[in-house]
């Protein structure tokens, strides 16, 4: 199986962000209604199927979730509350889809301040560095007989130290001053289609839920 | 010390033993030090007279890893410019145009956290070359560069107006510079290391086989890099991977190591693999535990015994990462001398021969420097 949650680019920036923020929203107007959840589940899946893969590496906060809310209330609202988490689980996954300029760029586009939303860009680019650094010292750790989850543990913090003050140090050396780097791409029809379901999603749901 | 630069085109190499502040000089042009790591400054920086400040200077440290602050590598070599208020879409023929003079074109929609090393570092000499500042300074920009590639983006340097300062180590590019400025001090390390002479063995005394790879395939995700290799390694014996960035050399030695995947290589022996970072194989708290102390005295590291291994210099760290691997039986080294001075690396890497020979062990070293391959066994070009 690959585990891989790498961004590819596939969709368009600033159409998926409101999406995903549409139905976040609609999930919690309908107070978690299974029907909502899944149906955001549903259009997810219908929307970028590989999102898919990233599933199994949230099973066991999944798996918590669900027995932790059948000890809370039961077979049925665990049920409910596992879709819930699947599906807002799914909406992110789909923003992590997004190139992190893009993302950033899109999140400037919505009002965020744009230096705010390079810090964005940003982290997810030290997340990839972190991950990468802490997968080479644990292999590096794997060579020696004792301790070597401890010793990878301790190579890691030093080098995420050392990192980080070389990542401050590299944004003085390059005159950073807040813009990022990118453009916005056009918003395709399936773009667009996304963006109209989820908006109806979240008006239905809205109305739903004034009903009752 | 007193360096000064005459106004516009001239282009500076700066050269020095390992560890004699070279970086140092470096980033107080740029005003890093002291306006934002503090410290004493005594004497006057005068850069295009105002002081050192990242506008008109342009740094790019020694870490290639570290330099990268984009997800691609298109928006990484325009970042500079962007920040400057160009337009994003002048920005990007610019740092098209760069890339295309390097040959590098093929990177620009590459994920920067999925290149190589060496195409890492060639993205950062790119935004340097692709940004506007009026100065360009380089901190070692060629160590993980292939001769080749290093003598073409070093061309295209020296034809730059703008003045260039670069630290090397590898004194056979600085001929064509306008000046080359010595800096003094001497580093502890490495000063009673002298070249040994080493023969190349014949076949007859080959012992034991520790890796054969026989029309090897390696895969690096779900790419294959590496396909139909074959080669064997018995003990004792010394090897050497060159090849172009990007050919495979990291990824063949994690493949012997056994991180990556791969069809058709057999191992037998403990590989212990030394990374091209070195702060990553070193994770003990203190030097002297991470390679024993007869090593480290045969090393002329031992007055570090005490000390945390990440305090050391870059090139230090560097060859104690390479000395711990000499706990496996199969020693791999990815880049050991990238950053070491012309005198110490050929010390350093026959002493290192000399070592892996008598404990019959067998070591597959990665290397850009045809001086260290020749000091090899056989070579594996890539
Ligand atoms: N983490 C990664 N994921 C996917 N591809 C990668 C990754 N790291 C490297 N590659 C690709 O695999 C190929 C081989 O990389 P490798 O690191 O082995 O090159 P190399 O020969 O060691 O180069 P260099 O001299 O620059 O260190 C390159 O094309 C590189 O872009
Ligand atoms: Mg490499």
């Amino acid at each position: 199986m690959n585990f891989e949650i790498g961004w590819t680019g596939g969709v368009e920036g600033r159409t998926t962000v409101l999406s995903v923020i549409f139905l976040t929203l609609s999930i919690y107007v309908s107070s978690f209604s299974p029907v909502t959840s899944a149906i955001v589940v549903l259009l997810c899946v219908l929307r970028k199927a590989d999102c898919l893969n990233a599933l199994p590496l949230f099973l066991p906060f999944i798996g918590f979730f669900a027995v932790s809310s059948f000890f809370l209330g039961g077979l049925y609202h665990s049920g409910v509350m596992t879709l819930a988490t699947i599906a807002l689980l799914l909406s992110g996954v789909l923003v992590s889809s997004l190139p992190p300029s893009e993302f950033a760029l899109s999140l400037s586009w919505i009002g965020v301040p744009e230096s705010w939303a390079f810090q964005v860009a940003l982290a997810l680019r030290v997340f990839y560095v972190l991950k990468e650094d802490a997968r080479h010292c644990f292999e590096a750790a794997k060579f020696e007989g004792k301790f070597p989850y401890l010793r990878a543990v301790k190579a890691f913090v030093s080098v995420s130290i050392l990192r980080s003050v070389a990542l401050a140090e590299t944004l003085y050396c390059r005159g950073y001053s807040g813009k990022i780097p990118g453009v916005l791409k056009k918003p395709k029809v399936a773009d667009y289609l996304f963006l109209v379901s989820s908006v109806l999603l979240l008006v239905f749901s809205t109305v739903w839920a004034l009903n009752i | 010390m007193r360096l000064v630069f005459e106004a516009g085109e001239e282009k500076v190499f700066l050269a020095g033993k390992t560890g004699c502040g070279k970086s140092t000089l470096l980033r107080t042009l740029n005003g890093l030090i002291p306006d934002f790591y503090g410290g004493k400054l005594r004497g006057v920086v005068s850069v295009y007279g105002r002081k050192g400040n990242p506008e008109d200077v342009y740094l790019v440290t020694q870490h290639p890893e570290e330099q990268i602050v984009c997800s691609t590598v298109l928006e990484e070599v325009a970042f500079s410019l962007v920040q400057r208020g160009v337009e994003w879409r002048d920005a990007r023929r610019i740092a098209e145009d760069t890339l295309e003079k390097v040959n590098a074109y093929h990177l620009c929609e590459r994920k920067t956290e999925t290149l190589s090393d060496g195409e890492k570092q060639l993205v950062t000499v790119c935004s340097a070359i692709a940004s506007e500042s009026r100065c360009l300074a380089f901190d070692e920009p060629f160590a993980h560069l292939h001769p080749d590639l290093a003598r073409k983006v070093l061309d295209i340097l020296l034809s730059d107006e703008r003045t260039v300062v670069v630290s090397e180590h590898r004194l056979g590019l600085s001929e064509r510079f306008d000046r080359v400025h010595w800096m003094g001090g001497e580093s502890a390390i490495g000063v009673n290391l002298t070249k040994e002479n080493i023969e190349t063995r014949d076949c007859l005394e080959r012992k034991r086989l520790l890796v054969r790879a026989k029309n090897a395939s390696i895969f690096r995700g779900r790419r294959q890099v590496v396909e139909g290799l074959d080669f064997e390694v018995f003990e004792g014996e010394i090897v050497a991977v060159t090849g172009l960035n990007g050919s495979g050399k990291t990824t063949l030695l994690r493949a012997i190591a056994g991180l990556e995947k791969s069809d058709g290589i057999e191992v037998h022996g403990k590989p212990f693999m030394s990374f091209q970072y070195p702060g990553y194989t070193l994770n003990s708290g203190t030097v002297g535990g991470e390679v024993p102390a007869e090593l480290l005295k045969t090393f002329g590291l031992e007055k570090y015994a005490d000390r945390h291994p990440h305090s050391l210099s870059s090139g230090e760290r560097r060859i104690l990462a390479a000395l711990k691997a000499l706990r496996g039986k199969i020693v791999l080294l990815d880049e050991p001398t990238a950053g070491l001075d012309e005198t110490l690396r050929i010390a350093f890497i026959s002493k290192l021969i000399r070592i892996v020979r008598e404990s019959s062990r067998c070591a597959i070293i990665a290397t850009h420097d045809s001086s260290i391959a020749k000091l090899c066994d056989f070579e594996i070009c890539l």
